[in-house]
C-alpha cells in the first residue's frame, strides 16, 4: 500500500505539480543563502537586474484536483503557475522587500535555533520596519509568501505551530525515550496534539482500532471521549475544533502511513463550513498555501449527510446565514467536488 | 487509592440525588401553584461581582445576592424566559439520571427553534444554578476546556494520569472534571498563568520549566470554567504563590480581573471561581519605560479600549482590594496606549524567559 | 496690424529687427538711437538699425496706424533703408502708415554698395514723443531680450547722452555661431541667476558656481502648411537648487514656476494652448507633481506639489517660424490681441509638448538622479531596506565560504568590510538599476530574470494583486 501510494505521488510530481516538505534548518539556511548569492549575481550582471521572485500561486485557478491511478487518493494540487513579487512593479514593490524581510528574520531564527510564534514574528518586524508590516496580516501572508518561493513547510522556517487538535481512542503513542501514552486513557480532554511537527514525526503509533474518526466538533468529541464510544466500536477520534490545523492534520497522515487499511470517516456539521473542513481534510486547501496539500488523506463522510436529514428533529435545523452561503459558493466553484458532493448542497 | 475514587464518586452522585430531589420539589410546587389556578412566581436571586460606585459601601464582596427577579407568565419576555429554563431543566434532569454530561452548546442544539440564541440557554442555566444554590458542573454542563498546563506537577482525572513532571515542558489540555482531580503532586515554586497560548508557547519552546520550577497554566483568552476552577484547586491544595502575566490592555487586564475577582455572568458561583490568591506579574503600562519597548510597539487605545478603561476604573473591587491596581490601569488611560506581551520580546527571543519573569518575581516587582 | 501709439510701434519694429538679425545667424548689431536734433525742431528722431537679413516690404503690407491721440503726435511717415546679402544696391522707401492703399509705399532712389557684400536695414521717423516715455518702454522690452545698444543723445543739452548696452550673458561667452536655441539657454541662465532681471549681476550668493544649474533642452518643428512656413517650437527648463541657509534673496514666485513665452524672437504672454499643453504633460514621470496654475499679475506660474523648498524651476518656450517674415501677422504680434486661427492650436498643443518633453528628457538623460518617476522614486525608496536585509541575511551567516563568495560578487576585500560597506555596496547597485530602468519607457522595459532559473518557463504568469486571495484563505 506504501508502495502504491509512492507511485501515485511520482505520477504526480511528473505532471509538474507543486508542493512542499518539512525541510532540516540547515538545508533552509542553504535554501536562503543560494537566494541571496542569485539575488546579488543578477545584480551584478553584465545586464544587472533586480530578480523577481516565482512564487507558486495560491488561488483556486492554480489548484487541480488528482485522483491517484492507482490508490483511492485524490487531492487537490498546486501546479507550477507563478505569481511573481517584483521589485519594479509599485504595488508589488513592497510584497516583494515584505519577502526578503521575513527570510532575513526566519535566517536569524534558525541560526539561534529557536522557534517563533507568528505573534512575536510580527513584533520583531514593526520594530524593524513599521511602515512594510502595519498589521498581522502582512506578516502572515508574507511567510506564506516565502513558503511559496523557498517551497519549505512554514515550520521548517522556524515557525510554531499552535495546534487546537486533540486525540483520543485506541491508540498508543510514544516518544523514544519516553512514556507510553494510551489515548483511552485521557479522559474526556482527549491528548493535546502537540504543534511540534518533528516530535508527531518521531512519536511511535500503535493501534488496535478498526476505524479512525474525524470529528468536527470539539462537543461531540467530549460526548463521544466520555461515553467511551471507541471501546463500543473500536476506533481512533481525533478533531481539530474545526478548521484543521497543520500538525493535526499530520498526525492523521502519520496514522494513515502507519495504519493504511484503517479507513478514515469524518463526522461533520450539515452545512457549508461543515462540508468544507471535510474537504480540507480530504483534499487540502488552497488556502493554507503549499504545505497543505501534503498530508491529504482519503477521508470518507460517515455524517451528517442528506439522508441522515430524516432523523434529525425539525426544530434543530437552523437557516443558512450570509457567511455559509459564501462558503458554499466557493466550495461549489472549486472543483474539488466532483458529481457526487454537490447535491446536499 | 481505589477507596477515594469510589469515594469521590458517590460524592458526585450524592449531589445529583440532592440535586434531582431539588428538581421534582421545584416541579411539584409549579404544578400545585397551576392547578390552584395560580400564576406561577419563580424568584430568581440576582448577584454582582462588583458594582460601578467605587467609593459606595457596598457589599459586592459579601457573594449575598444584590436583588431579585421574579419569572411569571405575565409579560411575554419573561414567560419565554421561563419556557427556556423549564426545558433545560428537563434536559439538565436527564443528564443527572443518565450520569452524563452535556455542553451548553449541545443543549442549545437540541431545540435550536426554542432557544433561538445561545445566550438564552446561558442565562436559563445560571438562573437554574441559582435556584438550586448549585455550580454549573453539578447540573453536568460542563465546557470543552481550552486551557492548558505544563510544569512540575502530577496528578489524575479519573484513571487518566496527567505526569507534567516527566517532561516539564510539554503541554497538557487542562481537565474537564476537575471534581475527578486528585492525587495533586507539585514540587513547583509558584504557579504561572498566561494570558495567550502564544506566550505559553514561547515558555515552553525556551524550556522555561527547566530552569523555573513552577507550573504554568493559560486559559487561552477570557478563561473557561473548567480552568478557572483548576487553578483554584491548585491554589487550594499546593499552597503555592500565583502570578499571572497579561497583555497591557484593556482585555488582558479584564482577564486578570476575571481570574482574581470572577465575571459578571458567573457572579453567582464567584466564591468558588476566584482566585483571590493571584498577583499581577505584568504587563504593566509602566512596564513600557522599564523594559524599552520599542515606541512602535506602543499601539494607541481605540475609542473602544478607552470606553473599557473607564467602565473598568469604575468597579469597585479595584478601589476597594488593589488601589495598585487601578493606579496602574489610570496610567494606561493617560499614556493612551496599549502593548502586548510579545512587545518585550522585541530585543531578544527569550526575554521573558531569561529576564523578566525570573526578575520580576525574584525582585518582587509585582502587584 | 494696428497701432495706435509710436511706441508701440518703435518696440515692434525693434522686435522684428531683432528677429532679422537672429535669421542671419552671424553676429549682428541692433542699434535704437534716439536724437532730438535742435531746439528749433523739438522732434525726435528715432532710428533702428540692424545688420541682419534685411527687410522684405510685404512686412509693410498691412501695417497701419491711426492714432486716436488727439494732439497727433506723428505724420505717420516711415522712412526706410535696406539691403539683403545677395541685393547690389541699397533700397530706399517712403511708408505712410497714415494712408491706406497703393500710394502709401514711396520708392526713392537707391544706393549702390559698389560691390561690398553686406546686409542691414534701417528705419527711421521723426515724431513729437517724450523720450523718456519711449526709453523707458523699450528699457523694459528689451530687458527680456538681449544684446541691444540703445543710445539717447539730445544735442542741445550737453551731457544728456544716455548710452546702456545689454549683453547676451554676462557670465558666459557665447561662440558667434551659437544657435538660437543656445542663445535662449543662455537667456534663460541669464535672467535665472539675476532673479528674473532684478539684479544686474548674478547673485552669488544663491549661484555661487553655474555647476549648480540644471538645463535641459529640446526643439520640435512641423510645417505649418497653410503659411507654408516651418514653425520652431524651442523649450528649455532649468533647474536650480539654491542653497537653503540663503533666505534673504527674495524670490518673486517663491517655488512657483514662471512661464516665458516667446514668440518669433518677442515676449509675449503665453497662449491658452500652449498652457494646456503644458498641463497635460505627464509630469510624474519626470518625478515632479503638477498641482495647477495659476494667474497673478499677468504671469502664469505652474505650481508644483512636494517640490523641495531649495529647487526652483524656469521654463521658456519660444515659437518662432523659420522663413520671414511670416505673412501671418498674427505671429509676430506683441501680444495675443489678434486671435490664432482654431484649426492651428492642436498643432501648436502638439508642439509644446514635443518640445517640454524633449527638454525633460534631455534633463533626465544628463541628471538621472534627480528627475526619475515618481514611481521609480516610490521603489528606490525601499532599496536601503532592502540592502540592509540583503546585508544582514549574508553578515549574519555562520558559512565563511558563502561570506566570501558574496563579497567577491560585490568586489570587496574580506579586510574592508563592514556593515556600512556591504550595505552601500549593495544599495548602490540596486538604486542604479532601479535608475537605470526608469530611463527606458515602462513597456520596453525587459523583464527581470527569476530569482531561481528551473522556473524560466512558468505555465502562466499572473500579475501581483494585493487582495489575490480566496475567501477560504483561512
Amino acid at each position: 500500500m506504501e508502495d502504491l501510494q509512492n507511485s501515485a505521488l511520482k505520477f504526480f510530481s511528473d505532471q509538474e505539480l507543486c508542493n512542499v516538505d518539512i525541510v532540516p534548518p540547515a538545508q533552509v539556511r542553504a535554501r536562503i543563502e543560494v537566494s541571496v548569492l542569485n539575488f546579488l549575481k543578477i545584480l551584478n550582471a553584465s545586464n544587472p537586474a533586480i530578480s523577481d521572485l516565482p512564487l507558486i500561486q495560491r488561488k483556486y485557478s492554480n489548484s487541480r484536483v488528482n485522483h491517484g491511478l492507482l490508490t483511492e487518493l485524490s487531492r487537490v494540487f498546486l501546479s507550477n503557475s507563478i505569481s511573481t513579487r517584483s521589485l519594479m512593479r509599485p504595488n508589488a514593490a513592497k510584497p516583494f522587500v515584505r519577502v526578503w524581510k521575513v527570510m532575513e528574520m526566519c535566517y536569524q531564527i534558525l541560526l539561534q535555533e529557536t522557534r517563533v510564534t507568528q505573534r512575536e514574528l510580527f513584533y520583531k518586524l514593526l520594530c524593524d520596519s513599521p511602515h512594510l508590516f502595519p498589521s498581522q496580516t502582512h506578516v502572515n501572508r508574507t511567510i506564506q509568501d516565502l513558503v511559496a518561493l523557498l517551497r519549505c513547510s512554514r515550520y521548517s522556517l522556524g515557525i510554531m505551530a499552535s495546534s487546537r487538535g486533540l486525540i483520543a481512542g485506541r491508540l498508543t503513542l510514544q516518544e523514544p525515550g519516553k512514556e507510553v501514552v494510551d489515548c483511552s486513557l485521557c479522559g474526556s480532554s482527549g491528548f493535546a496534539i502537540s504543534g511540534d511537527l518533528n516530535l508527531l514525526e518521531r512519536l511511535v503509533l500503535h493501534a488496535d482500532a478498526r476505524y479512525v474518526i474525524i470529528v468536527e466538533k470539539h462537543a461531540i468529541f467530549q460526548r463521544l471521549t466520555e461515553d467511551r464510544f471507541f471501546h463500543q466500536i473500536p476506533s481512533i477520534l481525533i478533531t481539530a475544533k474545526g478548521y484543521p490545523d497543520m500538525a493535526t492534520r499530520f498526525l492523521l497522515y502519520r496514522i494513515n502511513r502507519a495504519f493504511p487499511d484503517l479507513p478514515i470517516l469524518a463526522l461533520v456539521d450539515w452545512n457549508p463550513a461543515g462540508l468544507a473542513i471535510l474537504c480540507t481534510f480530504k483534499f487540502g486547501s488552497v488556502g493554507m498555501g503549499l504545505e497543505a496539500y501534503r498530508y491529504a488523506c482519503n477521508v470518507k463522510w460517515l455524517g451528517l449527510r442528506s439522508n441522515d436529514l430524516p432523523l434529525v428533529p425539525d426544530q434543530s435545523f437552523v437557516p443558512l446565514k450570509p457567511k455559509d452561503l459564501q462558503i458554499a459558493r466557493s466550495l461549489m466553484s472549486s472543483g474539488i467536488l466532483q458529481v457526487r458532493y454537490p447535491e446536499p448542497l | 487509592m481505589e477507596g477515594k475514587r469510589r469515594r469521590l464518586q458517590s460524592e458526585s452522585q450524592a449531589q445529583s440525588v440532592i440535586l434531582l430531589t431539588k428538581i421534582k420539589e421545584f416541579t411539584r410546587a409549579l404544578l400545585t401553584d397551576l392547578t390552584n389556578g395560580r400564576s406561577p412566581l419563580i424568584v430568581i436571586d440576582r448577584f454582582r461581582s462588583y458594582c460601578a460606585v467605587p467609593d459606595a459601601n457596598c457589599f459586592c464582596a459579601s457573594d449575598l445576592p444584590c436583588g431579585k427577579e421574579a419569572l411569571t407568565l405575565r409579560t411575554k419576555s419573561r414567560a419565554h424566559r421561563l419556557v427556556v429554563m423549564l426545558r433545560v431543566m428537563l434536559i439538565v434532569q436527564k443528564l443527572l439520571q443518565e450520569n452524563k454530561h452535556s455542553s451548553k452548546r449541545d443543549i442549545y442544539y437540541t431545540y435550536p427553534s426554542l432557544f433561538l440564541d445561545q445566550s438564552v440557554v446561558d442565562q436559563a442555566i445560571n438562573d437554574i444554578c441559582i435556584l438550586m444554590q448549585c455550580s454549573r458542573h453539578n447540573l453536568n454542563v460542563v465546557s470543552a476546556g481550552n486551557g492548558l498546563i505544563m510544569g512540575w506537577i502530577r496528578f489524575s482525572e479519573g484513571e487518566r494520569k496527567f505526569d507534567c513532571i516527566s517532561s516539564p515542558n510539554s503541554v497538557h489540555p487542562v481537565p474537564v472534571h476537575v471534581e475527578d482531580v486528585q492525587d495533586i503532586i507539585s514540587v513547583a515554586q509558584y504557579i504561572l498563568v498566561v494570558e495567550k497560548e502564544s506566550v505559553f508557547q514561547r515558555l515552553a519552546n525556551d524550556q522555561f520549566c527547566n530552569t523555573n520550577h513552577c507550573i504554568v497554566i493559560t486559559g487561552r483568552g477570557y478563561p473557561d470554567i473548567p480552568t478557572r476552577r483548576f487553578l483554584r484547586l491548585l491554589v487550594e491544595n499546593l499552597r503555592l504563590p500565583v502570578y499571572c502575566l497579561v497583555d497591557c490592555d484593556p482585555y488582558g487586564f479584564d482577564i486578570l480581573t476575571t481570574y482574581r475577582f470572577g465575571s459578571m455572568q458567573m457572579a453567582y458561583d464567584t466564591k468558588h471561581l476566584r482566585v483571590p490568591e493571584i498577583h499581577w506579574l505584568g504587563a504593566f503600562p509602566s512596564d513600557s519605560e522599564r523594559y524599552f519597548v520599542p515606541k512602535q510597539c506602543l499601539l494607541p487605545l481605540t475609542a473602544e479600549d478607552k470606553r473599557k478603561v473607564e467602565a473598568m476604573l469604575l468597579r469597585c473591587y479595584l478601589q476597594r482590594e488593589v488601589p495598585q491596581w487601578r493606579l496602574e490601569l489610570k496610567l494606561m488611560l493617560q499614556k493612551g496606549v496599549k502593548f502586548e506581551i510579545e512587545a518585550l520580546s522585541t530585543h531578544a527571543l527569550s526575554f521573558l524567559t531569561d529576564s523578566y519573569i525570573p526578575s520580576k518575581i525574584e525582585r518582587k516587582l509585582i502587584m | 496690424m494696428e497701432f495706435s501709439t509710436v511706441q508701440e510701434l518703435c518696440l515692434h519694429l525693434i522686435s522684428s529687427a531683432y528677429q532679422r538679425c537672429r535669421l542671419s545667424e552671424q553676429i549682428c548689431r541692433l542699434a535704437v538711437i534716439l536724437t532730438r536734433s535742435s531746439s528749433s525742431h523739438p522732434s525726435l528722431r528715432i532710428s533702428i538699425s540692424d545688420t541682419g537679413i534685411g527687410n522684405c516690404l510685404e512686412e509693410f503690407q498691412d501695417l497701419r496706424f491711426s492714432s486716436t491721440d488727439f494732439a497727433d503726435n506723428w505724420d505717420g511717415m516711415l522712412s526706410l533703408k535696406t539691403t539683403s546679402i545677395r541685393d547690389t544696391e541699397i533700397h530706399s522707401y517712403q511708408i505712410n502708415l497714415k494712408e491706406r492703399g497703393s500710394s502709401r509705399i514711396t520708392r526713392l532712389p537707391s544706393n549702390t554698395k559698389n560691390g561690398a557684400k553686406f546686409s542691414g536695414s534701417e528705419a527711421y521717423l521723426s515724431c513729437f514723443v517724450s523720450r523718456d516715455l519711449i526709453l523707458s518702454d523699450i528699457h523694459t522690452f528689451i530687458q527680456k531680450n538681449i544684446a541691444i545698444q540703445l543710445v539717447a543723445e539730445d544735442c542741445d543739452v550737453p551731457e544728456s547722452r544716455y548710452e546702456k548696452i545689454f549683453l547676451a550673458n554676462e557670465c558666459k561667452q557665447l561662440p558667434a555661431s551659437a544657435s538660437n536655441l543656445e542663445l535662449l539657454k543662455s537667456g534663460i541662465e541669464d535672467y535665472v541667476v539675476k532673479h528674473g532681471n532684478n539684479l544686474s549681476n548674478m547673485c552669488n550668493s544663491c549661484f555661487p558656481s553655474w555647476e549648480q544649474l540644471k538645463v535641459g533642452i529640446g526643439v520640435a518643428c512641423c510645417t505649418d502648411n497653410r503659411l507654408n512656413t516651418e514653425l520652431v517650437m524651442e523649450a528649455v527648463i532649468l533647474i536650480s537648487n539654491i542653497s537653503v541657509q540663503n533666505i534673504t534673496c527674495f524670490r518673486e514666485y517663491d517655488n512657483r514656476t514662471e512661464v516665458l513665452y516667446f514668440k518669433d524672437f518677442s515676449p509675449c504672454t503665453i497662449s491658452r494652448s500652449s498652457m494646456k499643453a503644458l498641463q497635460s504633460i505627464d509630469w510624474k514621470t519626470y518625478g515632479l507633481n503638477l498641482r495647477g496654475t495659476v494667474e497673478q499679475d499677468g504671469v502664469t506660474l505652474l505650481e508644483w506639489e512636494n517640490l523641495p523648498t531649495d529647487t526652483h524651476i524656469d521654463i521658456v518656450l519660444h515659437v518662432y517660424h523659420k522663413q520671414y517674415p511670416a505673412l501671418d501677422r498674427s505671429f509676430l504680434s506683441l501680444s495675443e490681441t489678434v486671435k490664432t486661427p482654431r484649426k492651428l492650436s492642436p498643432l501648436h498643443r502638439n508642439l509644446v509638448k514635443r518640445a517640454v518633453k524633449l527638454s525633460l528628457d534631455d534633463l533626465k538623460a544628463n541628471h538621472s538622479q534627480a528627475f526619475l518617476s515618481s514611481r521609480a522614486l516610490q521603489i528606490r525608496g525601499y532599496a536601503p531596506d532592502l540592502a540592509k536585509t540583503i546585508a544582514g541575511l549574508i553578515l549574519s551567516s555562520s558559512d565563511l565560504d558563502f561570506q566570501g563568495e558574496c563579497f567577491s560578487l560585490l568586489g570587496l576585500q574580506s579586510q574592508e568590510v563592514g556593515t556600512d560597506t556591504v550595505e552601500s555596496s549593495i544599495e548602490e547597485r540596486i538604486v542604479s538599476v532601479i535608475e537605470m530602468n526608469d530611463k527606458k519607457p515602462y513597456n520596453s522595459q525587459q523583464v527581470a530574470p527569476y530569482l531561481f532559473e528551473e522556473l524560466e518557463n512558468p505555465v502562466q504568469e499572473s500579475e501581483f494583486q494585493e487582495n489575490d486571495f480566496s475567501p477560504l484563505d483561512f
